[in-house]
This record gives C-alpha cells, sequence and structure tokens, in this order.
C-alpha cells in the first residue's frame, strides 16, 4: 500500500480483543496502522476467560444499560464473524440458595435490555440437562453465546493486513520517543532485532500491562488488577452456558466450548499482570461451588486450570468496597497523541475499539465515522457458523483417520502442514491455539511427538525437539493442576510416553511461565 | 477354588512373580481387570538412566544415591543383580533375547533423536554406539503416526551425521504399529518386501533405522531377512505407545504363564478381602467371586494403572486391599516437574520382603507390593521402571515362596 | 479376628453389590480414557479392516462429539460388539457400550433396522417357525437357492453358520425329567439351548442334579440380546422388562440363575442397565443373580471336578468366547477343565471367532467377521485338536462349520467327566 495515502500514523500496543478492535476500527478509517503484541494474539485476557459471547442477561439486573450494549454488540459480532461464534445458548437457574426474587427482576431486567428471554419449565431443563442440580426451580433462556477468541482475533488480524496494516506480533515494545511532548514513534523489539516505528499517536491496548505501557508514556494509569482461575472439564457436562439465577459474582458459571466445558471464575487482587498461578485452594474453592449447580462435580475430570488476569480502570475517588464499572475507560494523554484503553469485556471490544476511534480521530480532526460494525470482516462474507463437531465430522466424511494428527480434537495432519507451509507459523503453541491441538484430554501425550515429527519434517533447521520439550511442560504445568482421578494416571502415561520412550528431560526450572493456556 | 499365590495385576513385576512362582512349583493364579502398562514399554531393560538430571554409567553404584526407602534400597546391590540375572535368563528375557549381563548402561536412541539408558537393550533396539558415524537411513511408512522419523532425521543432522529419510507405504492396509506388524507376521516372504525396499534405499545406507513394527511375533526373522536383502544393519527404534518391544515382552509372559498351567482370570478386579490378623484369606472380585490364597502379590501398577487412586483433594489411596498410601509431598506443587514426582512417589511402604505394613512395625505375612505401587521412586526421573519391576516381583516371589514353606 | 476391606451389600450370599451401569454412566465414562491405544491393540475387528477406526476413536473419542450434535458416522455400525476393547481397557471405560449406544442413535435416526437384522434378532421365533417342523426347515436352509433368496432379501449372509433345528428337544426331554428335592438353582437355557442345541441343556441340568440342585427352567428365554447389539433398543425395551418379571421370582427367592450362553448372561447381568437403563430393585436383583455355569460351578464345586473319576482322554482346544470376559470371571470353563484328568488342553491364540453374535451373519459384515476368525481357524487347522470347546453358541456353530472339528459347550465335557452323559455328548 502506497503509504503517502494514508492518514496519520498509528501504533497499537496490545494483539488482545480490545487491541485489535482499535486497530481495526482506525484502519476502516484510514489511518495507517501498526498492530505490536508482545506475544501471539489473544494470548493473554483474551483467551483467559471463560469464552461467552455475552447476551448482557448477566447484566440485566445490575447495570440493565450496559446489558443491553452487549446485546447489541453480541448480535453485530455473530454477523461479522459467524465462523467464530457458537450459538449455545444460555440459561439462568434458580437453584434454592438463589435469592427468590432475582427472577423477577432478572426478566424485567432483560425485557428492559431488549434481550430476547423466556422462562422455562424447570422440569424441561432438568431433563435436557441431566447433569445440573435437581433443584431448580426457575429458568430462563437467554441468547448467550460462546466465542472461539484465536478464531475472531485471527480474522480481524487478517482483515487488518489486508487493507494494508501490519501486525507484528512477538515484538515488545521498549520505549516512546516523545521529543516536543508528542509522540514520534514507537521502539519495539523483536526475534530479529529491534525496530523503530514513526508514529503520530499511540493507542495503549495492553490490557493487564496497560500500566506499564502507560509508565513508559511518561503517564500513570491506576489499574485494578483481578485475577479469575477457571476449570477445564474433559467433555461438555451442558448444552448451554449455565449462569445462576443472582447478582453476577464469582464461581457462578460453567460453559460448554469447543469439546470441553468451562467452570469460572475465581476472582482475587493480584499485583503481577503476568501471573498465571492458579493455587491449589482456588481449585478446591472452584469445585466446592461448582458442586451446587452440578452435582457429583468431583467425579468428573478436569483436563487442567489455567488463570486469567482482567484490568480495570479504577475511576478517581471510587468507594472503596464498591465494585468496579464493567465499561470500558478511555483516557486521553493529552495532547501527545497517546490514549489509553481498559477494562470493558470481549463481547464489547468492538464497540471499545469504535470509542477508541473516536478520540483518536477527533485528535486528528477527522471526521470519519467507525464502519467496524457494518464492514464484513472476511472478504467473502464469512463462513457458517462455529460447530464443534466440523472436525469429527470432517475425519468421518474423508475417511482420513490416519492422517488425524491430534486425535482427541480430530485435527487432520495437512491443516497443520498448510498453516506452517502458507503462515510459516511453526511455534507450536501458535499451531496449537490456532488449531486446538492438544486441547483433549491427553494434553499432548500423543500429538506432541506427531507435531515435532511434522514440523520438523518440513523445516529441518526448526528447533523442533526444543519446542517438543517445552510444548509438553507447558500442557503438563496446567494439566497437574487437576491432577485427581483418570486424570492423574493421563498425566503419569504422559511422563512415561515423553520421559521413559522419547527421552526428553522435565525440567521446572528450564521452563519458565507463560504460553500456558 | 484356592491358589497358592494371587497375583493381582498385569504389569512386568506381576509376570515376573508369577513366572518365578510357577517355576517354583507353586500354584498361581494371576487376576486382573484390564491389560498392564507393558503396551507402553518402549524395550529395554531400564534399570537405573538418571540421578539428579545426569545420565548413569553404573546403575549398581548408583543406587546408594537413592532413597532409603526405595525399592532398589530395600533389595540391596546384591539381590538386584540376582533378579536382573534371573531375567536375562528367564524364558520371559530369553524370549525377548535381551543381550544382559552387563553391569554398565549403554545409550538407546530414542525416536525423538534423544538418548536414553538401558542396562541391556532388547534385540535389534537401536543403539548410539551402533548408529553414530555410519551413513543412515531413517524409514518410516507412509500414514504410519507413532514414529517422528523427522525429529529423528532433523536431530541426527543437527548432530552431524549422515542421514536420509524415507518413507514408503506399509504392508497391509492399516498403518498403525500393530497391524503393521502382524502383517510382518503374516507375510510369506520378509525378504522379498526388503528387497523391493532396496529400490529406493539410498545406496551408500550402513545402517536402516525402522520403528520398532516389524513384526511381534517373528520380528527377529523379519529383521534378520531385511538383513539379508539390503546388506545393511537393520535396528528399530521404539513407537510412541503401543509400543511393540513391549508387547512382545508381554506375550512372551503370557505364553510362558499358560505354559507352566498357570491361571489368568482376566477381567477380575480384586475389590476386597478377608484377613485373619495380619495374614490374607482370600480376595474377593468385584461381581463376588471369591479365591482361597496362601499368599498375595499386589502388581496393581501404581498411579498409571490405577493401583493407587488420587482424589480430587490430592489424597491417594490404594483400592483393592485398602492399604495405607505413603505421601511425603502434597500433589498440590506448583510446578510440573515437581507435581509429577510427588505423584510418582507416593506409594505403599513396605520392608525388605516388600510386604507392607500392618500394624504398628510388624508387616502383613503373606502380601507383597511390587512395581509402581512402591513407594519412594521416580520411574521418570530415574529411567528405572523394568528394573523395579524385575526386582521387586522376583523378590516378592521369592518371600512367598519361603513363607509357604515345602 | 477377621477383617474385610469393603462392604458386604444387601444380596445376602452374593457377595459384593456392584451397581449397574446405566447409559449415563456409560457415556461418563468416556472421560476415563487415557487414549493408551491398549483397545486399538486388541480390538479383532480393526485388526483386519481400514474402514473401522477401531474402538478408542469410535468409542470415548468420537462421543465428545457426539454429545455436542449429531454426528453422521460409519464407525459404530462397523463395530462388531464383542467387548474385547472393555474387557482390555485398563482405565475403565465401557468402550463397547459407548460405541452401542452410538449404534442405537444412529439406528434411530435412520428410522429403524433392515428386513436381514430384524430376522437375526428374533432367535426365538425363527427358532419356533423350525420347531414346527424342523425336518423342513433343515431342507429349506440347506437349500442353496433358498439361500440366495433369503440373502437378496436379508442381507444375511448365504456362507453364514446356521444351525440346525432341532425342535423343542430340550423341553421335552425336561417334561419328563424327574428331579430329587433339593437346594433350588434356576437354569436360563437360551435360545440356542431351546431350539438349536439340546444338548447342552442336558448337559447342564444334568450335571446341576447330579450336584444335588433342583433345577427350574423358566418357559421362555430370548433375552433379546440381538436387538440390544444391533441397536433396536425400543423393540427390545418391553421384551427386556417381560423377562425380568419371569426370573424375579427365582432371583427373588435368592437362587442362582446360571446360564450356558455367555451372552445370553451377560445380558442379563448387565446389558439391560446399560443400553436400556434398567437398575430398579427388581432388576438389579435379577442381574446380581445371574452366573454363568462354568463361573458358579468353579466358585462352589471345583472339588467335585478335581475328583471326576471319568478320564477323557482328549485333546481338546478350548477357545474363550469374546463375551465371556464381560463376566470378570476369567475362563472358569478353562480351569475347570484343567482339573479333569486325562484330558490336555490348548488354548486359543485367538481373542474373537468373528462371529460375535449375529455380526457375521450380515452380508457386509461377513467378509470382515471370516478375517477375524481365520487365525483361530488356522490354528485348529495345524493342531488337529479332537474337540473344540467353546462357552458360545454362535461361535460353536462358527467355528464348527469353518474347521470342520467338532465344538462342544464345556459344560458337555464336564457332564462326561462325571459319567452323566457318556457317550452320548461327543462319540469316542
Amino acid at each position: 500500500m502506497d503509504k503517502s495515502t494514508a492518514g496519520p500514523r498509528v501504533v497499537v500496543v496490545g494483539g488482545g480483543a480490545t487491541g485489535c478492535g482499535v486497530a481495526r476500527d482506525l484502519i476502516l478509517r484510514g489511518f495507517d496502522v501498526t498492530l505490536v503484541e508482545y506475544g501471539d494474539l489473544g494470548c493473554g485476557t483474551s483467551s483467559r476467560f471463560h469464552g461467552m459471547l455475552q447476551s448482557g442477561a448477566r447484566y440485566a439486573v445490575s447495570d440493565t444499560v450496559y446489558a443491553g450494549e452487549c446485546m447489541r454488540e453480541r448480535r453485530i459480532i455473530n454477523k461479522l464473524a459467524p465462523e467464530a461464534v457458537e450459538e449455545t445458548g444460555g440459561l439462568f437457574v434458580s437453584l434454592p440458595d438463589d435469592p427468590a426474587d432475582y427472577g423477577d427482576k432478572f426478566f424485567a431486567g432483560c425485557q428492559e435490555a431488549d434481550i430476547p428471554v423466556r422462562e422455562l419449565d424447570p422440569a424441561d431443563v432438568m431433563a435436557s440437562e441431566p447433569a445440573i442440580s435437581r433443584g431448580v426451580h426457575r429458568a430462563f433462556a437467554v441468547p448467550d453465546a460462546t466465542v472461539q477468541p484465536w478464531r475472531l482475533l485471527n480474522l480481524v488480524a487478517a482483515d487488518i493486513r489486508r487493507r494494508g496494516g501490519r501486525v507484528l506480533l512477538r515484538h515488545r515494545v521498549t520505549s516512546f520517543d516523545m521529543t516536543g511532548g508528542r509522540v514520534r514513534a514507537v521502539e519495539v523489539e523483536g526475534p530479529s532485532g529491534s525496530l523503530r516505528l514513526e508514529a503520530d499517536a499511540v493507542v495503549n491496548a495492553a490490557g493487564p500491562w496497560s500500566g506499564e505501557i502507560a509508565r513508559l508514556l511518561g503517564q500513570d494509569v491506576a489499574l485494578e488488577l483481578t485475577k479469575g482461575s477457571i476449570l477445564v472439564f474433559a467433555h461438555r457436562l451442558v448444552t448451554r452456558a449455565i449462569n445462576r439465577c443472582r447478582m453476577p459474582s464469582s464461581f457462578d458459571i460453567m460453559v460448554p466450548t469447543g469439546t470441553v466445558s468451562l467452570f469460572g471464575t475465581t476472582s482475587e487482587v493480584v499485583d503481577d499482570p503476568s501471573t498465571t498461578l492458579v493455587r491449589p485452594q482456588e481449585v478446591q474453592d472452584l469445585l466446592d461451588a461448582a458442586e451446587p449447580m452440578i452435582p457429583g462435580i468431583r467425579d468428573r475430570r478436569v483436563l487442567r486450570a489455567w488463570a486469567g488476569v482482567r484490568p480495570i480502570v479504577k475511576p478517581d475517588n471510587w468507594p472503596s468496597g464498591r465494585s468496579l464499572p464493567r465499561r470500558h475507560t478511555v483516557i486521553d494523554h493529552g495532547a501527545s497523541g497517546a490514549f489509553t484503553i481498559c477494562g470493558g469485556s470481549w463481547t464489547t471490544h468492538r464497540m471499545m475499539g469504535e470509542d477508541a476511534g473516536d478520540h483518536v480521530a477527533s485528535f486528528f480532526g477527522i471526521n470519519r465515522p467507525s464502519e467496524s460494525a457494518t464492514t464484513p470482516l472476511s472478504p467473502d462474507g464469512g463462513g457458517s457458523a462455529w460447530n464443534p463437531t466440523t472436525n469429527y465430522q470432517g475425519v468421518e466424511d474423508a475417511q482420513t483417520r490416519k492422517r488425524t494428527l491430534c486425535e482427541c480434537e480430530s485435527i487432520d495432519r495437512d491443516l497443520v502442514s498448510q498453516m506452517v507451509n502458507d503462515e510459516g507459523l511453526k511455534r507450536f503453541h501458535d499451531l496449537r491455539r490456532r488449531l486446538r491441538i492438544g486441547f483433549g484430554p491427553c494434553q499432548g501425550t500423543f500429538c506432541g511427538s506427531r507435531l515435532a515429527g511434522l514440523v520438523a519434517h518440513l523445516d529441518q533447521d526448526f528447533p523442533a525437539q526444543k519446542e517438543l520439550e517445552a510444548f509438553w511442560a507447558e500442557r503438563l504445568k496446567g494439566a497437574t493442576r487437576t491432577a485427581w482421578g483418570h486424570h492423574a494416571r493421563q498425566i503419569i502415561l504422559s511422563d512415561a510416553v515423553f520421559r521413559e520412550n522419547l527421552g526428553i528431560r522435565l525440567d521446572d526450572k528450564a521452563h519458565p511461565a507463560g504460553d500456558d493456556r | 477354588m484356592n491358589y497358592d499365590v494371587v497375583v493381582i495385576g498385569t504389569e512386568l513385576d506381576g509376570w515376573v512373580a508369577a513366572a518365578r512362582l510357577l517355576e517354583l512349583g507353586r500354584s498361581v493364579c494371576i487376576a486382573a481387570p484390564g491389560e498392564g502398562s507393558l503396551h507402553y514399554a518402549p524395550g529395554g531393560l531400564h534399570v537405573l538412566g538418571h540421578l539428579q538430571g545426569q545420565p548413569v554409567t553404573e546403575p549398581y553404584a548408583g543406587i546408594s544415591a537413592l532413597h532409603d526407602h526405595h525399592p532398589y534400597r530395600l533389595a540391596g546391590a546384591d539381590r538386584m543383580h540376582a533378579a536382573l540375572s534371573w531375567f536375562d535368563n528367564s524364558p520371559l528375557g530369553a524370549g525377548f533375547t535381551y543381550r544382559g549381563g552387563q553391569r554398565c548402561n549403554s545409550l538407546a536412541v530414542t525416536s525423538a533423536g534423544l538418548q536414553l539408558p538401558v542396562l541391556s537393550s532388547c534385540d535389534h533396539q537401536a543403539g548410539v554406539e551402533q548408529v553414530q558415524g555410519n551413513v543412515m537411513t531413517v524409514l518410516n511408512f507412509s500414514g504410519h503416526r507413532d514414529f517422528p522419523s523427522g525429529l529423528l532425521a532433523a536431530e541426527f543432522i543437527r548432530n552431524g551425521e549422515r542421514v536420509t529419510a524415507i518413507a514408503v507405504d506399509p504392508p497391509g492396509a492399516r498403518t498403525d504399529s500393530v497391524t503393521i506388524a502382524n502383517a510382518f507376521d503374516t507375510m510369506d516372504d520378509p525378504g522379498a518386501w526388503f528387497g523391493d525396499l532396496s529400490a529406493v534405499l539410498p545406496g551408500d545406507t550402513d545402517v536402516l533405522l525402522v520403528p520398532a513394527v516389524l513384526g511381534s511375533k517373528r520380528h527377529r526373522d523379519v529383521i534378520a531377512a531385511a538383513t539379508r536383502a539390503l546388506d545393511c544393519t537393520v535396528l528399530e527404534v521404539p513407537t510412541l505407545p503401543p509400543c511393540l518391544p513391549g508387547i512382545r515382552l508381554r506375550n512372551a509372559c503370557e505364553r510362558y504363564i499358560h505354559e507352566q498351567a498357570g491361571t489368568l482370570r482376566r477381567g477380575f478386579r480384586v475389590a476386597g478381602m478377608d484377613a485373619d490378623q495380619d495374614r490374607v484369606r482370600s480376595v474377593t472380585g468385584s461381581t463376588g467371586q471369591t479365591i482361597d490364597v496362601s499368599a498375595v502379590i499386589l502388581a496393581t501398577g501404581g498411579v498409571l494403572m490405577g493401583g493407587l487412586e488420587v482424589d480430587s483433594h490430592g489424597k491417594i489411596t490404594e483400592p483393592a486391599m485398602g492399604l495405607d498410601a505413603c505421601q511425603t509431598q502434597p500433589l498440590s506443587k506448583v510446578g510440573a516437574e515437581q507435581a509429577v514426582d510427588a505423584l510418582h512417589r507416593a506409594g505403599i511402604e513396605t520392608d525388605e520382603d516388600f510386604r507392607p505394613r500392618h500394624s504398628g512395625s510388624r508387616p502383613w505375612q503373606n502380601l507383597h507390593v511390587t512395581g509402581r505401587n512402591l513407594a519412594h521412586w521416580n520411574p521418570g526421573a530415574e529411567i528405572s521402571a523394568e528394573g523395579v519391576a524385575i526386582v521387586s516381583g522376583w523378590l516378592a516371589a521369592e518371600a512367598a515362596h519361603r513363607e509357604l514353606g515345602s | 479376628m477377621t477383617t474385610t476391606h469393603l462392604d458386604r451389600d444387601s444380596h445376602e450370599g452374593r457377595g459384593f453389590s456392584v451397581p449397574l451401569m446405566t447409559p449415563a454412566m456409560v457415556r461418563q465414562s468416556m472421560d476415563n480414557c487415557t487414549k493408551c491405544n491398549v483397545c486399538q491393540v486388541h480390538c479383532p475387528v480393526a485388526g483386519v479392516t481400514d474402514a473401522f477406526a477401531g474402538p478408542k476413536y469410535a468409542g470415548p473419542q468420537a462421543e465428545r462429539f457426539r454429545i455436542i450434535d449429531a454426528v453422521d458416522e460409519t464407525a459404530p455400525m462397523l463395530c462388531s460388539g464383542c467387548g474385547i476393547c472393555t474387557s482390555v481397557c485398563p482405565n475403565d471405560v465401557a468402550i463397547t457400550d459407548i460405541i452401542t449406544l452410538a449404534k442405537a442413535d444412529q439406528v434411530d435416526r435412520a428410522g429403524g433396522i433392515g428386513l436381514g437384522q430384524r430376522l437375526l434378532n428374533r432367535p426365538e421365533l425363527i427358532g419356533r417357525l423350525g420347531s414346527l417342523a424342523p425336518w423342513l426347515a433343515n431342507g429349506v436352509l440347506a437349500n442353496s437357492l433358498f439361500r440366495q433368496i433369503a440373502v437378496a432379501v436379508t442381507g444375511v449372509s448365504r456362507d453364514a453358520p446356521l444351525p440346525r433345528f432341532a425342535g423343542q428337544r430340550f423341553r421335552r426331554w425336561l417334561k419328563h425329567l424327574s428331579q430329587r428335592e433339593g437346594p433350588q438353582i434356576t437354569y436360563f437355557s437360551g435360545c440356542a439351548v431351546d431350539h438349536y442345541d439340546p444338548d447342552v441343556g442336558i448337559a447342564a441340568v444334568s450335571v446341576l442334579n447330579s450336584l444335588g440342585y433342583k433345577v427350574t427352567v423358566p418357559p421362555d428365554a430370548c433375552c433379546s440380546l440381538p436387538m440390544l447389539s444391533s441397536g433396536d433398543f425400543e423393540t427390545a425395551r418391553p421384551r427386556a422388562r417381560k423377562m425380568i418379571e419371569l426370573l424375579t421370582p427365582s432371583a427373588g427367592a435368592g437362587q442362582t440363575i446360571v446360564g450356558t450362553s455367555t451372552s445370553c448372561t451377560l445380558t442379563l447381568k448387565s446389558k439391560y442397565a446399560a443400553y436400556l437403563g434398567f437398575d430398579d430393585r427388581q432388576a438389579s436383583e435379577v442381574a446380581h443373580a445371574v452366573s454363568d455355569i462354568c463361573g458358579y460351578l468353579l466358585e462352589h464345586h471345583a472339588d467335585t471336578f478335581a475328583k471326576a473319576s471319568a478320564r477323557v482322554p482328549k485333546r481338546v482346544l478350548y477357545h474363550g468366547p469374546c463375551q465371556l470376559r464381560g463376566h470378570h470371571i476369567g475362563q472358569p470353563a478353562l480351569e475347570l477343565l484343567r482339573l479333569v484328568p486325562g484330558i490336555t488342553i490348548e488354548l486359543s491364540q485367538a481373542s474373537c471367532c468373528g462371529v460375535a453374535g449375529t455380526y457375521g451373519y450380515d452380508q457386509e459384515k461377513r467378509p470382515i467377521a471370516v478375517d477375524v476368525g481365520r487365525s483361530l481357524i488356522e490354528q485348529i487347522a495345524d493342531s488337529r485338536p479332537d474337540l473344540v470347546i467353546c462357552d458360545s453358541e454362535t461361535c460353536r456353530w462358527n467355528i464348527e462349520q469353518a474347521s470342520g472339528v467338532p465344538c462342544l459347550h464345556p459344560i458337555q465335557v464336564l457332564a462326561q467327566a462325571m459319567e452323566l452323559t457318556s457317550g452320548k455328548v461327543f462319540q469316542d
């Protein structure tokens, strides 16, 4: 693309949902956009959540206006990227210890927020969801959905690239050139050395790391970081996302996503934006909290536990003790041309991008409205809805079982070759996130070395063996947090395969934290 | 029905104990609900390969560095040597042709291009010594996904070896290890098959490395035929599970037990026992059948095979006999290495005859625990699975035989 | 002092109460799979055809997808239901049952099963027809033209080992039998004994009588297994319930219900619960009362056979049928036969003879069944035993047809060892 015709140069820092939303909004308004991500797209908070695309019903009582915004955005995203959305539907169930009056308030709130809601016969709900408690006394259906975060973010990134923008993965911002009090350039460091990105403006969309980026900009952004931990159950225990019928809180949601189901989340304030540590007590707390919803939960297999850190901007003079608002905040760092956007949610990420876009556009005096809600994400107008059975059906139809590289998730070997050859992706975690390799019950026990064999075959210079070591150590790290029942056997089998058969060493010190979702 | 000894489980330790007891003239019933972990065993006799992350050259010398209650420390070097020598010379080892008797480890090649120390490797298993410096060809079967030949070849190249990777269609329609092995077993003329292969084999090949799937019964004939047809050394490298070298050993064990008229009660899950003080009198299966016994050997395979169970609070129990499991470290460790270590090291503590504690310091008189059920060892970190299985299984059998008297 | 680990259950005298596995529990067992591939190693069908992906794949692996949405698949239909996968699984996955439940769903969606399978599913009906005029029926079945027509219409393989109708010989024999008073035991004869293999029933009752039992034989003995294993659950449901009611008086009176057909007894013991969800008190009382006859004899009368005086100077090959594995009792017939003096036993190296109930009768699956059974037939051809012994009727018919060597139920040999039916059971 001819740079001279492009608008002002904006560097967006952060390749999560927020940063991708901002970058896409800006490029559609004619800006020259570079997105900088220190890891892989969505490897931070954007993939460390329960996977829901909210109808907003969850906030129908606590924040009805926000609930309405969620519903509008949820509709837009489903239209833009149906291939990343599964219309699971959601249920709100009243169990004996939920407040008796919440159901009516909930119903009224949904109606006010324009969220389609239906009250169901509890007997029907319990019949169609055999795993849930037999104590349901009220139940409501709402159009909750789930989103496959990596798929959607990669669609957005592809669109940005297609429109002439740049997406730099594995590039870390080291400093900003703010000569004269204005953003001049962003210094980044990547796999092939450092780069200077000339810029007229910067949007800090680094999620929990926004505070650190703001400090590099010479700004102080007060964030509250909350860690939420989630348990991954080995199959779908429920068909719809199940919420408790009470004020939204921790420990109250079970979401079927892909081939698994997630229960979450804990909530605790942390200092370190990079922490992914799930404390053993959190696992116990999650199990205890899930028991009333799914009786016998401790007999179910849990594949792993992981955590994400959610950043919320603390407004000035916010009363202590009151929970922080869910809505995002855009901070305009004065005349420097720097902005910070933080908070919000996956469901509203497009709207957040639009809001940040409005700020940036008005900074440059450009009067061009956002087009991100109406411009299709893919040139062909989007695929068909995401159905997690597609992989298995594909293997059945083609009778190509021998080519299946990851059996648990039915991933064809050719898909992997294609990604390695066409997109140059060789890092196992990158392939894993895009294709779901190693997400299933065996957690990489069998597919790990098959992947290594294939990548090494395609590129003999790639350090596949070292990568395999790190891949296994990471899979094992999340899996050992839930090492009971048959998953404990799985872990020891995995150990037998990797150490006693392949000869791989296991050394905690050699594989520090990171990439562990 | 009554037997002198009931061996619970078809782990290697169970097979060894049963074989030894039958040899000593005892009546033996092996009771096991499912198949055992030999299906996962890559072959070779791993006795003590690593200590503190470093390769071990002399396993017998290395045992002093192990935990006081490590199975090898309970056995002592002399009894260890006796057990391993018995295995080498027994129909189990003979059926598998270990080149045994050594006191020093050699290095076996893994499919990830790494090296594993092994006291005696099994027949035709690729060792580092045999391949280094030779012109190698790595063969894989198209569609056979359990052998990462690309990785193996790339690692050899990285280490400066001369190697080519080739892929050919497997014999037979299917591409999994066991069916390929069966196809070699039932082939009329394996030499002719390898004769065809020579057309695509680089001419200067000194060593052909193949996935260890060249038959489950006739592998030695097949490899001999291959060697003749190709005029080069043919060596096997273990695949991912299912592993043919382990399955061959399992088959040899089963065959021997049948030949010796041992009884195999497959599917029989021991769910409880009756005891008189410190002596087990009978064991009862999950369907209510009872077997009267004079001695019991519990070879149920630890956490890996369900011999030990872990609950969601991290507590470990022994489900068949209700023995106390020792858990020196909490399972809720932060790092993966530590967490796996804690899972491995938990288990049943025993005396030198592998008898668990009954009450106070007194052991059960006729109950022995073996293999992965034992506490204070870590097969993954030590590379010692077969060694501990054979040593504990054989010594448990010896002790049971002594107790039974004449 | 006696210590007992495990609680004895309420079914006094029958050991432990294993809760019956219902369809929900069967499905939940998918979570136990560690993908270790042991089932893939031992699956006889996967070993001979690439068309069947194998039990791990068709069972716990595919189940994670099936519970999300209907998948159009062939994998479950190719499973023979032999149950070997479940029996070798070290992780307690009810693999065969997961596959059979998936098969039933497919059948349901396809709107039912084909005519041939429907016919095979009614052995008692065919049997009764044949019983009216066995000589006519046998003549018709032996007629190759008739069989060709039958293949075209029904899809039943023309080469399948169809047994010969024997009329109601067992029932007639029973009517004239006078029994002494003694402890009561119930004998579940099964369709095979009622219509085709009366000698097995006669041997079973004779052995039980000689041990002092007074034997009751329920009037109807079709367990509906063929319907269950082909996925036609809805036809089976009322019939299974009726069978439970029929057996309740025996079970309620504390009698053991022994059977000579390993697959019928397995159905009564566990498949009604696993497939139809029958886990009520009545159903579980019946389930817990049922026992394989050899398992029962080994448990309670091993001494008698150890003292058996008649020498059976035979070289026999014992093939433990695959369905026996589901009983979790090993191979009790083998343990008993080893007690019989004079007998030399060779063990079958094969895990399955291929026929697996009615699987080997289906025209499409017949070639797979033949391939599965090949190694057993070759072993028999190599070692030429006097006799093959096997606990399951369809296996016996298959083995006898394919090998030409007579094949008997172990109870027939035990009866001879006890000099109850010498000369009658098999000719010297």
